[in-house]
């Protein structure tokens, strides 16, 4: 009796095991020699992306469409959902030695790939390809994708920092509209116009603005000012954000909070995303890159539009930008690149444009209806094309993903945390804040000491200079 | 494996052979191999290459890993007393009659981690969560000290309490195995319920308390890790980045393998001797009791 | 009582609030228009029901394994003596020491000199060990409980380990096993780390990675997330309702220690 029952068992177990490794296992089945008569067994290319569904439903139409025109692949999506996430699973699939074919990156973050040489570089392919030219590229994406001089992976959109505004909230609260060629001080005014406390109870109802306190976030505002990030964005070894241009920027940003109170507390935005508010109509205006729009379009009702960033000294805005990058170890490489250049060529750039999701880095797409569809939301799309005009990029070194990570914790304290004696920025702006003279020290200390600008200048410098002086010397052949 | 009176219970260690390979195989093999490549630079992609003791030397100066390793400590020193306060103190009240009352205090530890750490990061909401809400309800208007670091790794220690279950069933099984008899004698010389508890609960209880003490602090280093990358993130400004987190950024998000490994043998010594602490005070206190 | 089963309510009433509403601004018991649409949702944006499964067969596999392994190396601990005992009852000593975080990076080196990343076996190795030497602990402690005469005397039958375990050992620490199936099933079944460092692909979701990307839906999605773990949570509070009788008993004598 014992006895049966444990045969049962281990059959019982020896079946699930072999379902369940089945389900778990990626590629495991063999190349089965074609049968006589019927076509080979289809080529698996695995793409590994990240984004919320509203993403992932248009990539997935993306990938049908490739398949019915190349019966031969099949793709296997991997949706992930979170950025963080995303990076952690191809570290570990690329240590694991199981990376997927191919996956989409932004220009931040790809080149710690391209340094441990993991990447199959595209370059080559692209100028063999007679679907694709590179000249027909936007030239500010592809730049972005070049490592040590090789191009690594090609792009697949160009898309810049924008302000997101809600139509029908800037109608009701009687505000106009934003002007093409706004300036900070129109910015500030029309964000204070929208932050309303409704029915009175002290918490403010609707918030003109918000942003993620990030340093990407902030790189276009010290750029607009005349300043900088880094000091060589193609070999960053210092932080810059100590220099009289960037401090202004980071004035106007802190004053935005603290001194106009236009952006929600961080209690607020810690209880409720930047996007849910937008899409509640609690929020006047937002900045992000194109990626929110199939998210808002899905939103029913919803009235919005996108306007350039306000300029100050100078027009500036920031790239964000993904490519397509191809892993070395991958054992279908044609048939991956295969699904490349249908994916950024006419037809797929075409129908992932028209799910709203990007800003086609191929010039005749985003110059076409696809792109530019006057049916859809947002009616001013153009507003991406002539940003395209005064884009600038962050560094794209191997560390750049590294330094952003440490910095933006940074960023984040130091925008919420308002000193113990309260601001000393005031409506106007003034250079009365004293410059740092010293580094180091705790946020706490610094803010102190009244150095509540300066102290993120300090703080990142501290936090980041290891990791910018643990890069490679570059210049070397 | 021949059967023979004397010999065949010590015959019986052939049954641990799968255990004890899968042991040497899981952990053993990979704790070795941690420590031989603390001492190199190793990415998963190229060869490992070795660097001395570079990547200690670079612990000390390392102000996150020092930051890490406080909260871990900290962690541990809030959560392990107080989760077994909490779960002797249920256990004592619950030791008879109540299994519906047991089975709630024991159903939080069933939860898995995830849905668990989501659960409370919607509990923590600092707005529109139910425990804002009802802190509103009662007058406390101000929520936002959740978004304070120590606002966070209260909540951290808070939610490990709930789940003290197994804690909790253990402690249960040890007082029901105390004599019936002693209580009854001490209830006869008049000893209050404080005396009862100091005079014989306490000291009877002890050794298992204090195993299940160094069991919990090598616990609390892995059950941070979920709700720590799930509801805050390391933050706020690290202040719940605990020394596996901070092990696991290195190693999975910057493949910096060989580092995170020295720091996960700083990580097992510093438990070894939290734990061998803990035995040694055990150790005296049973002597002092004896002599 | 009220405080321990107060999360669990909070989190069953919040999954019933229909999605897409402005969150709450009072303490609600059960929100208004409450239903299961959050439920509808769930499954939709994410495979649950494929994950669902493969974190059934995970447990189907892990969970006999785990008691089979546990309850050898449980018996050879309290079987043995001498140096014997010594070397088993240091390596379970020494497994109980180690915090799973330690050796999560090595294991993931070992696994992919193997070649073995990208499949299940490294999510149900560590059932090969018992599950956690918890466990083995737990076995021992019951089984040495157990009067000797009963192996004895088998012995002199000509019994040989394996026969013992099976026909006296085991049938007579039934409660143990119902605990160390719970626990191990708990284990396997809220397993979040291992199939998110080893697996990949929609296809190879298990229910708690399931539950993390559903995640990203961020706060007005709130019952959706609530849902999904209900979802997730629902299994192992029906495990646990199973088998509480077995180790949370009334009487002195029962209980998962085997007495």
């Amino acid at each position: 009796m014992a006895r049966t029952m444990t045969k049962r068992w281990t059959a019982a177990l020896a079946l699930a095991g072999a379902v369940l490794l089945g389900g778990c296992k990626r590629e495991e089945k063999p190349p089965e020699p074609a049968k006589p008569g019927t076509a080979a067994a289809p080529t698996e290319v695995t793409l590994q992306l990240f984004g919320d569904p509203a993403e992932v439903e248009g990539y997935r139409q993306l990938i049908s469409a490739f398949e019915a025109k190349n019966p031969d692949v099949k793709v296997r999506l991997v949706p992930i959902g979170k950025q963080k996430d995303h990076m952690a699973k191809l570290t570990t699939a690329f240590s694991g030695g199981t990376p997927p074919d191919l996956f989409l990156i932004n220009y931040r973050r790809f080149a710690q790939f391209a340094a441990k040489d993991v990447l199959e570089p595209l370059g080559p392919r692209l100028e063999k390809s007679t679907v694709l030219k590179e000249r027909d590229f936007y030239p500010q994406a592809v730049e972005a994708f070049r490592y040590d001089g090789a191009l690594e992976c090609l792009p697949q959109n160009v898309s810049s920092l924008v302000v997101y505004w809600n139509r029908a909230l800037f109608q009701r609260l009687g505000v106009p509209p934003p002007k093409p060629d706004w300036t900070w001080d129109d910015f500030r005014k029309t964000a204070q116009a929208l932050t309303r406390d409704e029915n009175g109870d002290g918490r403010m109802d609707v918030h003109g603005l918000a942003f993620e306190p990030t340093l990407s976030r902030l790189a276009p505002f010290i750029w607009q000012a005349g300043g900088d990030i880094v000091d060589d964005v193609n070999d960053p070894r210092h932080m810059q954000l100590l220099n009289e241009p960037a401090l202004e920027a980071l004035r106007f940003v802190l004053r935005l909070q603290r001194v106009f109170k236009v952006t929600p507390s961080l209690e607020e935005a810690k209880s409720e995303n930047h996007e849910a508010r937008f899409a509640a109509g609690r929020l006047g205006m937002l900045l992000n890159s194109r990626r929110l729009v199939p998210t808002l379009r899905a939103v029913p009702d919803l009235d919005w539009d996108v306007a350039p960033l306000p300029r100050h000294h100078k027009t500036a805005t920031v790239l964000h930008s993904d490519a397509y990058c191809m892993s070395r170890a991958s054992k279908a490489k044609d048939a991956a690149f295969r699904f490349v250049e249908f994916a950024l060529g006419s037809t797929g750039a075409e129908l992932v444009a028209r799910g709203g999701r990007t800003v086609p880095s191929l010039k005749r797409v985003a110059e076409s209806p696809a792109f530019l569809d006057p049916n859809q939301r947002p009616a001013s799309a153009r507003v991406f094309l002539d940003s395209i005009l005064s884009i600038r990029r962050l560094p794209n070194v191997a560390v750049w993903n590294e330094v952003e990570t440490r910095a933006d914790v940074i960023v984040e304290e130091w925008f919420y945390t308002v000193p113990p004696h309260g601001t000393q920025l005031t409506e106007s702006d003034s250079k009365e804040v004293r410059p740092g003279q010293e580094a180091g020290g705790s946020m706490r200390r610094l803010l102190r000491q009244g150095n509540e600008v300066n102290a993120l200048g300090q703080e990142v410098t501290e936090a980041v200079q290891g990791i910018l002086d643990s890069a490679p010397k570059s210049g070397t052949p | 494996m021949k059967p023979g009176a004397p010999r065949g219970r010590e015959a019986m260690v052939w049954l641990a052979a799968p255990f004890l390979v899968a042991a040497a195989l899981l952990v053993g093999l990979p704790a070795l191999l941690a420590l031989g490549l603390a001492f190199t630079e190793y990415d998963a992609l190229s060869a490992p290459r070795f660097v001395g003791v570079d990547h200690f030397l670079r612990l000390w100066d390392d102000p996150l890993f020092w930051t890490a390793l406080g909260n871990s400590l900290l962690f541990a020193a809030m959560a392990v007393p107080l989760r077994l306060a909490v779960a002797l103190g249920l256990a004592l009240l619950l030791h008879r009659g109540g299994r519906l009352a047991r089975s709630a205090v024991f159903l939080p530890t069933v939860v898995p981690d995830i849905a668990y750490a989501l659960l409370w990061l919607w509990l923590l909401n600092p707005l529109y969560g139910p425990l804002a809400l009802a802190l509103k309800a009662v007058g406390v208007a101000d929520t936002g000290w959740l978004l304070t670091p120590w606002g966070a790794r209260g909540a951290l220690v808070a939610l490990t309490v709930f789940q003290l279950g197994e804690v909790f069933v253990v402690l249960l099984a040890a007082r029901r195995e105390l004599p019936e008899e002693l209580y009854e004698l001490c209830e006869l010389e008049g000893g209050g319920a404080l005396t009862v508890f100091s005079k014989v609960t306490l000291p009877l209880m002890a050794p298992t308390l204090a195993l299940l003490a160094a069991r919990d602090v090598v616990v609390s280093l892995q059950t941070t890790f979920v709700p720590a990358l799930v509801i805050t993130q390391g933050g706020p400004r690290y202040a719940t980045t605990f020394l596996p987190l901070y092990i696991y950024q290195n190693g999975f998000e910057y493949l910096r393998l060989g580092y995170a490994s020295a720091m996960t043998w700083v990580m097992f010594l510093v438990t070894a001797a939290m734990v061998a602490a803990q035995l040694w005070v055990l150790r005296g206190w049973r002597a002092s009791k004896e002599a | 009582m009220v405080l321990f089963l107060a999360p669990l309510v909070v989190m069953l009433t919040g999954s019933l609030r229909p999605p897409g509403l402005p969150p709450p601004r009072g303490v609600e018991l059960l929100p208004e228009g409450a239903g299961l649409a959050a439920y509808a949702a769930t499954f939709e944006l994410v495979p649950f029901g494929r994950a669902l499964l493969n974190s059934v067969l995970l447990a189907a596999i892990m969970v006999p394994l785990s008691v089979v392994t546990a309850s050898w190396a449980g018996l050879a601990l309290a079987q043995t003596s001498g140096w014997r005992w010594r070397t088993l009852a240091g390596a379970v000593l020494l497994l109980v020491m180690v915090p799973a975080t330690a050796v999560w990076l090595t294991r993931f080196a070992v696994f992919k000199v193997l070649g073995l990343t990208g499949t299940a076996v490294p999510l149900i190795a560590p059932a090969l060990m018992g599950g956690s030497p918890l466990f083995v602990l737990l076995y021992a402690v019951a089984f040495r409980r157990l009067p000797q005469e009963l192996f004895e005397a088998a012995r002199l039958e000509g019994a040989g380990p394996l026969r013992l375990w099976r026909s006296i050992a085991l049938p007579l620490v039934r409660p143990t096993t119902a605990a160390v199936a719970l626990l191990a099933f708990g284990l396997s079944w809220s397993n979040f780390i291992d199939p998110l460092l080893y697996l990949s692909g929609e296809d190879a979701l298990t229910a708690p990675l399931a539950l993390h990307s559903l995640e990203l839906l961020g706060s007005t999605q709130w019952p959706v997330l609530l849902a999904g773990a209900v979802v997730v949570t629902l299994p192992a509070v029906l495990a646990f309702l199973g088998a509480q009788r077995m180790f949370l008993g009334e009487e002195r004598g029962s209980g998962w220690l085997g007495r």
